[in-house]
């Protein structure tokens, strides 16, 4: 975190620390739902449509981190949250399109 | 409070405009609880997309009924929903804290309450249903 004004009970570790929760928890859910591609073996196009999905959760998370290591951006929360919400909707999309792949069944 | 853009030690690059180009720069304990509950709001999307697939993914591993699979991809939709909405939210707060207005009500808890709600309930008809 850069240097914060002198403010008596600022804990700007908290703030840290939910980050730090949020990346790995975005990190177990992609390899969640790339893991649930690979086993639901969908068609060429559904398959394809679904790696580019985890693909720009993957971006979005290595983006994220990026963005949190960048003196010059540390200080603005939204381009980081954009980048994690970025990924949780391509892994929400992915997520729903394996499950719809298996409700059609074989 | 107004816009007051030329005020002393303002950082006119922060992004977005729309939220640091307005009112005054408040309390930094307040902004940062501000980022933490956006951040509570995108692990409880995250954890529902999570849900969704671990739920899928049983259903498939137990052979246990479509009705399964369509409440996954819901929780799965529902999560990205969630998060969409954190961003919202974390936007409209931090403006309203920037402008001294008071703090808009968080809109996403009631229709998650009700949904996870509805989603209980329906899991449990379809373990009463496959017991039965």
């Amino acid at each position: 975190m850069p240097p914060l004004p002198p403010v008596p009970g600022l804990q700007p570790e908290r703030t840290l620390f939910a980050w730090r929760r949020t990346v790995v928890s975005l990190a177990l859910a992609t390899g969640l739902v790339a893991f649930c591609v690979v086993r639901v073996e969908p068609g060429l196009a559904v398959g394809l449509l679904a790696l580019l999905g985890v693909g720009v959760a993957v971006v979005a998370l290595v983006r994220l981190l990026a963005e949190q290591h960048d003196p010059r951006r540390s200080t603005e929360p939204w381009p980081r949250l954009l980048h994690g919400v970025t990924a949780v909707v391509a892994l929400a999309v992915v997520g729903a399109a394996c499950a719809v792949v298996e409700a059609a069944g074989p | 409070m107004t816009t007051t853009g030329d005020e002393p030690g303002r950082d006119d690059a922060r992004r977005p405009r729309s939220v640091y180009g307005v009112g005054t720069e408040p309390d930094p304990r307040v902004s940062l609880a501000n980022e933490r509950t956006a951040l509570a709001w995108v692990r409880t999307g995250l954890g529902l997309v999570a849900a969704g697939v671990a739920l899928t993914s049983l259903a498939a591993i137990a052979d246990l009924s479509i009705v399964l699979d369509l409440l996954a991809a819901a929780a799965c939709l529902a999560g990205g929903a969630v998060a969409i909405s954190a961003l919202v939210s974390w936007r409209r707060t931090e403006r309203a804290i920037r402008l001294a207005e008071p703090l808009p009500a968080p809109r996403a808890l009631p229709v998650l309450v009700g949904g996870v709600a509805i989603v209980a309930l329906l899991l449990a008809v379809q373990a009463i249903a496959s017991a039965g």
